[in-house]
């Protein structure tokens, strides 16, 4: 091994150096003769066994090599030097000129901050994900990506630094992100001509063809290190095109999944067969990314590495199009969840400045009848729910104020979500602020409000809210246009709800709750919450604050992470001899009284019992619960037990024997619980077998239904036709989420929906109880009278609202629709039949054909003002008028 | 006399070198080092590395010679230098005008 002196390699430079003009002189390239030069004196050198090489050494071998090295050459450097080495592979003059330094400015520029700027600039708002395909779906794809920029940079900073070789990594580490930046020249390719034409009319368009830029500067710097490696005698590594076709795999390997998704997403949408539809599901549960289907929920356009493995693909015979509606579906059937139940795509790898999606520019639902997905920039900024109930009397109220903000820079936002009213509820104030001021809802026919409505908000881009029933005990509630730029909007919901009787001395009162959305929660936000009663309230959360002095109130203040269990339903005291208040209806001619009255039922022995349980993502819970309860009941009859996933499973049976049985059958039968699924064929298959007996009675315990994956009329018509068999369908569903088919079969008499009023075990317990007669059944019942009883206690108004909503669907059923609008309308509510909506002017109203109610008239948490006022009238008024027919019989 | 003939000499060499540069890549390729040494051999040549590697160079650059850059065990890459097609097609004109001068120059003054 032979050590050369820092002096002695100096030297030899410099001898080499001062002969360069002579070599260019004689027509050689200066470059290669010096490099020639320099290797064989180190041969010589090295053949000379020398352990360190000196200055006297390089001395000694140049006189034996050439003597005339060792001289100061008298030639003098020809013009054309220059020409002769037009790559100029030897390192820069210690002085640069202006225009040198203008030259490496802009190669710096054009190859490394254009690329790394269009990186950054991708990451942070992706401009080509939004509108054309997305460059970077993985954090792999910004380290590959990220290696362009700092190639490019390590090659400049060693050709300008240095006339030394480069070492020999860097060229494979050149043709690795030569392959990445032709890759990504080639994806943008179809583009390029018109980023040209940008740049060249309007100086815009760079930023897609940076790859492009970049790949040629690449190339520039290939060419210089190859040139320099000649030039050095060292050969360039061969073979590093297997660098770039190793970043090339690592690309493809990284869309392949991606790929590989799309494909079976739409086998899972169109295949002819439907065993290839379900062996496509099956795999997206397995293998799919979540993402690339949540992304086609969105509609998002195709991805840049469906280009790339077009070849593949036989697009004529099917053409590539999902729509979002198609990938919702499979969405839910894959991974069981509703799409606007997850973060929208793209956000895993935000930020940067970013908390919330903001992709999705353009909200296609506006005005719609559906939540759909997020938008980007709106959140719930601020939640109070403010209660006053009366368990005597058997009535809750509930004013709930929200207010939705939009960060979005330029889009105006519409604030949509789907509330559950607690179990018989009803909206009966809907309040909305413009400019600081309070105004009240104008309630009218549902086409009505809803006609209104999408003329001041979707046409004139004014303030309207709107609430409409979404199912039962549930309204959808809508508001346009949230501002952009932190604009808010606030609105309020009354909601009129009936205390759930647990048994004659205890009632429940149970939250609304939001189920769906379109918004974020902000990091902030905590729901301020205020419930007064003048009972006792048996369970008071233990977080919460209890006041029992004067009123018993509960306070507190619930960050909206605590999530839905953080409202558990609470357990109210009640009188058992305050069985029947009264009310008045002051507002039908003539004037009643609406009395209402708790009462029990035990059902005898009931026939059939059919239990269809979900057996996709969110059905285990209740899957669990049921075989728990099964195998310590008592109970006997006639069981039979259905789980639907991608087919049928009929899970147990029971032939008048006792019900614990079943839970044998239940553990060899169990279902994976994966995905979503169609519940209609198990539903039929129970409803059938039940109904063939009077009394039977399916329940369906379930997850969320977000979509209906078959024709639901099947089973409406068993619905509608099966009165005479007595048969009814109890819904019972396991989470607070979207609920489609509920909607569908709301207002039919056959279909009940089983409140939640506690943990998923107790309310399975209720039903079984109730169901086989082990405990009462209790209700209330209102009765509207006009023959002047105002024996017992007077209440609020609240009751005859509920009766009012009593009497609005026995109406619906009666095909009494104009009677029913009139009645909802007469007692601000929001049925079925009718919605409540706000507008800004009064000119809006006057083109509706609506008016808004008087404020005095509305629902209120304080004592509603002239109740007391109108309860003494009212009661004046009843008595003369019965005193007068008393005196014409 | 004895400058006269030294300039005779190095017009000669001139004239020869580039000949027998060919003639040596005409046999087998040959790295640098190799050839120097081969040529330094020749008698009255009186080759030196200061003088081989530019002329190598401006065949190189002439489309006479070629080279390559092969890895080496025992030291650095060696550069091999080999004819063009064009390189062997000049060397052949050259070898027949040497012929045709010799011949020439030998008939000059009587000589057989």
């Amino acid at each position: 091994m032979t050590t050369w002196t820092p002096t002695a390699r100096a030297a030899l430079q410099l001898s080499l150096d001062r002969h360069r003009a002579r070599f260019a002189a004689d027509g050689a390239e200066a470059d290669e003769v010096v490099a020639d030069l320099r290797d064989h004196v180190e041969r010589e050198a090295a053949s000379l066994n020398l352990s360190v090489v000196t200055e006297s050494d390089v001395r000694r071998i140049l006189a034996q090599v050439d003597p005339s090295l060792l001289e100061i050459p008298t030639i003098p450097t020809p013009i054309s030097t220059a020409q002769s080495q037009p790559q100029a592979p030897s390192p820069p003059a210690e002085g640069r000129s202006g225009k040198s330094w203008l030259w490496l400015i802009l190669r710096a520029f054009l190859g490394v901050l254009l690329p790394l700027g269009t990186l950054i600039l991708e990451w942070v708002e992706r401009p080509s994900a939004s509108e054309l395909l997305d460059p970077i779906p993985t954090p792999f794809h910004i380290l590959l990506i990220a290696l362009v920029p700092v190639t490019n940079a390590l090659g400049l900073w060693f050709l300008e630094r240095s006339a030394q070789p480069l070492p020999r990594w860097f060229a494979w580490m050149l043709s690795a992100s030569l392959g990445i930046s032709g890759a990504y020249a080639v994806t943008y390719a179809p583009i390029t001509p018109l980023a040209a034409f940008g740049i060249l009319l309007y100086g815009v368009g760079l930023i897609p063809l940076a790859p492009l830029i970049a790949w040629i500067f690449g190339l520039r710097i290939r060419s210089a290190c190859r040139k320099r490696a000649q030039a050095n005698s060292i050969v360039w590594p061969r073979h590093t095109w297997t660098a770039a076709a190793g970043a090339l795999l690592i690309l493809a390997v990284l869309a392949l999944p991606e790929f590989f998704t799309a494909r079976a997403l739409r086998d899972a949408i169109d295949a002819e067969e439907p065993s290839d539809r379900r062996t496509a599901l099956r795999w997206l549960r397995k293998w799919g990314t979540e993402e690339t289907v949540l992304r086609a929920c969105y509609g998002t356009r195709r991805q840049m590495w469906d280009n790339a493995l077009d070849p593949f693909e036989n697009r004529k015979a099917r053409p590539f199009t999902v729509t979002a509606e198609a990938a919702r579906s499979v969405y839910f059937q894959v991974t069981g969840r509703a799409f606007n139940e997850v973060r929208p795509p793209l956000g895993s790898l935000r930020g940067v400045g970013r908390q919330i999606f903001e992709d999705f520019e353009w909200d296609r639902s506006v005005g719609g009848e559906a939540v759909a997905g997020h938008v980007s920039g709106l959140s719930l900024q601020s939640s109070r729910l403010d209660v006053t109930s009366n368990a005597d009397d058997g009535w809750g109220y509930t004013e709930w104020i929200l207010e939705f903000r939009n960060d979005h820079a330029s889009r105006q936002r519409e604030a949509r979500a789907e509330i559950q009213l607690p179990p018989g509820g009803v909206v009966s104030r809907l309040t909305l602020w413009v400019y600081g001021e309070e105004r009240e809802a104008a309630f009218a026919g549902r086409g009505e409000v809803r006609a209104a409505y999408q003329q001041v908000a979707v046409a004139q881009r004014r303030d309207p809210v709107l609430v409409t029933t979404s199912g039962p005990d549930r309204v959808l509630m809508q508001c346009f246009p949230v501002p952009p730029k932190g604009g808010t909007m606030k609105v309020r919901l009354g909601i009129t709800a009936p205390l759930t009787p647990l048994g004659a001395q205890e009632v429940a009162f149970v939250w609304p709750r939001i189920v769906e959305r379109n918004f974020a929660f902000a990091e902030a936000l905590k729901h301020l919450v205020w419930l007064e009663s003048p009972q006792k309230i048996l369970n008071p959360p233990s977080a919460w604050g209890w006041n029992s002095t004067g009123t018993n109130h509960l306070t507190a203040t619930i960050p909206f992470h605590w999530g839905p269990h953080a409202f558990p339903t609470l357990k109210l005291q009640r009188k058992a001899d305050a069985t029947s208040p009264w009310s008045i209806d002051d507002r039908s001619t003539p004037h009643a009284t609406v009395r209402q009255a708790i009462s029990s039922v035990t059902n005898p022995s009931r026939g059939r019992l059919a239990v269809v349980v979900d057996g996709g993502r969110d059905g285990r819970d209740g899957w669990e619960a049921l075989r728990q309860y099964l195998a310590s009941t008592p109970a006997r009859g006639e069981l039979r037990l259905w789980a639907y996933e991608d087919g049928i499973r009929d899970a147990a049976t029971i032939n008048e024997g006792p019900f614990k049985a079943a839970v044998e059958q239940m553990e060899r039968n169990t279902p994976k619980f994966e995905g979503g699924h169609d519940p209609l064929p198990a539903l039929e298959a129970a409803w059938d077998w039940a109904s063939q007996q009077a009394g039977g009675t399916v329940l369906w315990i379930h997850g969320n239904v977000p979509v209906l994956l078959g024709d639901p009329q099947s089973m409406t018509q068993r619905l509608q036709r099966g009165e005479a068999t007595g048969a009814r369908l109890v819904d019972l569903q396991l989470t607070a989420g979207p609920h489609v088919a509920a909607k569908e079969w709301s207002s039919q008499s056959l279909y009940e929906s089983l409140p939640r009023l506690g943990t998923l075990d107790d309310d399975l317990k209720r039903f079984f109880d109730t169901w086989s007669g082990l405990a009462p059944e209790w209700h209330w019942r209102r009765e509207r009278s006009e023959n002047g009883n105002t024996n017992g206690p007077t209440a609020s108004r609240h009751l005859v609202r509920l009766w009012a909503r009593d009497q609005i669907n026995q109406l619906r059923q009666q095909r009494k629709t104009a009677e029913a609008v009139a009645l909802a309308g007469l007692w601000q509510l929001v049925t079925p039949v009718s919605g409540a909506v706000v507008l800004e002017t009064k000119a809006q109203y006057k083109a509706a054909g609506l008016t808004p109610v008087d404020p005095l008239t509305t629902p209120a948490i304080v004592p509603e003002p002239e109740t007391w006022a109108l309860m003494i009238v009212g009661t004046a008024a009843l008595a003369l008028w019965h005193r007068r027919q008393k005196r014409r019989h | 006399m004895s400058d006269f003939f030294d300039n005779w000499v190095v017009q000669m060499r001139k004239g020869v070198l580039e000949l027998c540069i060919l003639r040596t890549l005409a046999l087998r390729e040959r790295y640098g080092y190799e050839l120097v040494k081969e040529l330094s051999q020749v008698p009255g040549m009186g080759l030196t590395e200061g003088t081989l590697y530019p002329l190598m160079s401006r065949l190189r650059l002439a489309g006479l010679v070629t080279t390559r850059l092969e890895e080496s065990t025992s030291g650095p890459a060696r550069k091999y230098y080999s004819l063009t097609p064009e390189g062997l097609r000049t060397l052949e004109t050259m070898n027949v005008f040497l012929e045709t001068l010799e011949r020439s120059t030998r008939q000059v003054g009587g000589q057989p």
